[in-house]
C-alpha cells in the first residue's frame, strides 16, 4: 500500500507538480473545445482557434489566481 | 516512355478523411504474390471493392521503391509504355509524417485496395512505385492518400526542427540540473558512487524510453495519442511558463545554479556515512534521484515530441547531443554550469512545450467525434510558429502586468526593513 501510495504521489508530482491550477486550467480548456465541438457546427479552423484562446484565457485566470492568492513557489 | 498523369481519375481521401485513415493493420483481402511482396509485409492491402477477378489473378509483384522525390503535390504518372508501373509522387496535404496510405487500381475504373505503410518506417524524401510485373496493359495506380514525409529527405520539416530544437534545449536545461547534483557529491561524498548513482539512472531511463514509447505507439490510436501527449505537453509547457513569467516579472527567485550547489554540498558534508559493496550509498541515491528526476522529464519530451513527428531518432538525437554537449562543458570548467542561463532556456523552452502542445491537444479532441478525425489547425504545420508567436507575446504581456508596481516595491522594502529592525 505504501508503495503504492508512493508510486502515486511521484506520478501525481510529475505531471501535476507544485501548482494543480494549471492542470486544471487545461481540463477545463480542453473540455470546452469539446463541448464547442458536440454542441456547434463550427468548422475546424474556427474549433481550433477557440480551442486555442481558451487554453490561454484558462492559462491567465490560473495565473491571476496565483498572484492574488500569493502562491508562487 | 511518357508520361502520363492519371491522377484525376483515382479516388483521394481528402485531409479531413484523415481519421478514417487511422493506423489499422488490416487484413490481406487480397493475395498479393511475387517475391517482393515482403516489401510490404507489415502493411496490407484491403479490398476497396469494384475490382474485376481478373486484377486479381496477375503475377503482380507490388515493389515499393525508394527513390529520391523531387516533385511534391504531383499525382500519379504512368512513367512506362506498358502502363504498369506507376510512380505516386502525391506529398499534398499536410507533411506531418503520418502513416502513408496507398490506394491501390487496377485497370481503368477499378481498385486492388489500399495499401497502409507502416508508421515506423521513415520515408523521408522517398518516391513509391508499385509495379506490376506482368507484361499485360493491366496499369497500376498508386495514391497516396496521407500526408507523409515522402519527398522530403532534402528537406526537414519545420516540425522536425521544432522538435530538435525543443528536445535540445529541454534536455540541456535538465542535464545542468542534474549535472550540477552529481557535481557536488563527486566533489564531497566521491566520484565512485556518484558515477554509479548516475549510471544506474541513465539505465533505467533508457528502459523506461524504450517500453514506454513501445507500449505507446503499439496499443494507442493516434488521435488519442495526439491528446493525451499534447495535454501532458500543455500541462508541463504551461507550469514552465508560469515559472518563466513570475520570474521574469520579479515575483518569483531566480533559478540559482551555485545556489544549489551549495546547498547540495552542505547537505553532503552533513549526511553520515553509510557503505554498501563499497559504495557510499548517500552520493549514489542522490546522484541516482538527481539523474533520474530530471531525466524523466527528458525521457517524456523525447517520447511525446518523437512520437508525434513520427521521427523519435530526431528527438532521441538531439536528446543525446545536449548531454554531450553538458558533460563536455562541465568537464572544461569543472563546477557548476552556472554560466548557462538555464531561466532563458526554460523560456524557450516552456513557449515550445505550450505551443505544440496546444496544437497537439486540440487537435485530438477530434477522436470525439464521428470519425475520429482530429481538428484541422488553419494552415496546418504552420499554426505552430504562430502559436509560438502567440505564446511568446501573451508571456510578455503577462509580465509586463505582473511585474511590481513602484508603490508596491516600496511596501514591500518597507517591510523588509521593518521585519530586520525588529
Amino acid at each position: 500500500m505504501r508503495l503504492l501510495k508512493s508510486f502515486g504521489r511521484f506520478w501525481y508530482e510529475f505531471i501535476i507538480g507544485d501548482d494543480w491550477k494549471i492542470a486544471a486550467a487545461v481540463i477545463v480548456a480542453l473540455g470546452l473545445t469539446f463541448l464547442l465541438m458536440r454542441t456547434t457546427s463550427l468548422s475546424d479552423h474556427v474549433l481550433a482557434a477557440l480551442g486555442g484562446v481558451s487554453v490561454a484565457l484558462a492559462f491567465a485566470v490560473s495565473l491571476a489566481i496565483d498572484v492574488r492568492s500569493g502562491d508562487q513557489s | 516512355m511518357q508520361a502520363q498523369c492519371v491522377g484525376r481519375r483515382v479516388f483521394r481521401l481528402g485531409a479531413n478523411r484523415r481519421g478514417d485513415l487511422v493506423l489499422r493493420q488490416l487484413q490481406f483481402a487480397v493475395a498479393i504474390r511475387g517475391p517482393h511482396h515482403r516489401d510490404i509485409a507489415p502493411d496490407a492491402v484491403e479490398s476497396d471493392g469494384a475490382v474485376r477477378p481478373k486484377a486479381f489473378d496477375l503475377p503482380l509483384a507490388f515493389q515499393l521503391h525508394a527513390e529520391l522525390g523531387e516533385e511534391r503535390d504531383s499525382r500519379v504518372q504512368v512513367v512506362n509504355d506498358d502502363g504498369d508501373v506507376v510512380h505516386p509522387l502525391a506529398c499534398e496535404g499536410r507533411g506531418r509524417g503520418r502513416p502513408a496510405s496507398a490506394l491501390l487500381a487496377i485497370g481503368p475504373g477499378s481498385s486492388l485496395g489500399r495499401i497502409e505503410l507502416p508508421r515506423s518506417q521513415d520515408y523521408g524524401g522517398q518516391r513509391w512505385r508499385a509495379a506490376g510485373r506482368d507484361s499485360s496493359p493491366t496499369c497500376v495506380k498508386v495514391v497516396t492518400t496521407e500526408k507523409v514525409n515522402m519527398c522530403r529527405r532534402t528537406e526537414v520539416s519545420p516540425e522536425i526542427w521544432g522538435v530538435v530544437i525543443a528536445t535540445f534545449a529541454a534536455c540541456v536545461v535538465e542535464m545542468v540540473e542534474a549535472t550540477t547534483i552529481v557535481m557536488a557529491m563527486g566533489f564531497t561524498r566521491g566520484w565512485r558512487s556518484a558515477l554509479v548513482g548516475t549510471a544506474a539512472a541513465l539505465g533505467i531511463l533508457a528502459l523506461v524510453t524504450a517500453v514506454a514509447g513501445y507500449a505507446l505507439t503499439t496499443w494507442l490510436p493516434e488521435a488519442a495519442l495526439q491528446l493525451v501527449i499534447g495535454t501532458l505537453l500543455l500541462i508541463f509547457g504551461l507550469q514552465w511558463l508560469r515559472k518563466a513569467i513570475l520570474r521574469s516579472s520579479g515575483r518569483k527567485a531566480v533559478h540559482d545554479e551555485n545556489a544549489i550547489y551549495r546547498d547540495e554540498v552542505e547537505a553532503a558534508q552533513a549526511a553520515g556515512t553509510s557503505s554498501e559493496g563499497g559504495l557510499d550509498m548517500f552520493a549514489f541515491m542522490v546522484s541516482f534521484k538527481g539523474v533520474f528526476l530530471e531525466g524523466m522529464e527528458v525521457v517524456f519530451i523525447v517520447i511525446t515530441f518523437g512520437l508525434n513527428a513520427h521521427d523519435i531518432p530526431a528527438a532521441a538525437l538531439a536528446a543525446a547531443a545536449a548531454v554531450v554537449v553538458v558533460l563536455i562543458a562541465a568537464l572544461a570548467v569543472r563546477r557548476p554550469l552556472s554560466m548557462i542561463n538555464e531561466n532563458l532556456l526554460k523560456y524557450g523552452v516552456a513557449l515550445m512545450l505550450s505551443s505544440f502542445g496546444t496544437y497537439w491537444a486540440v487537435e485530438g479532441i477530434g477522436i470525439f467525434r464521428d470519425g475520429r478525425a482530429s481538428i484541422e489547425w488553419p494552415g496546418n504545420d504552420l499554426a505552430i510558429p504562430v502559436l509560438i508567436v502567440v505564446w511568446f507575446v501573451l508571456s510578455r504581456v503577462y509580465v509586463w502586468a505582473l511585474r511590481p508596481r513602484p508603490a508596491e516595491h516600496a511596501a514591500t522594502a518597507d517591510h523588509g526593513r521593518k521585519a530586520r529592525s525588529t
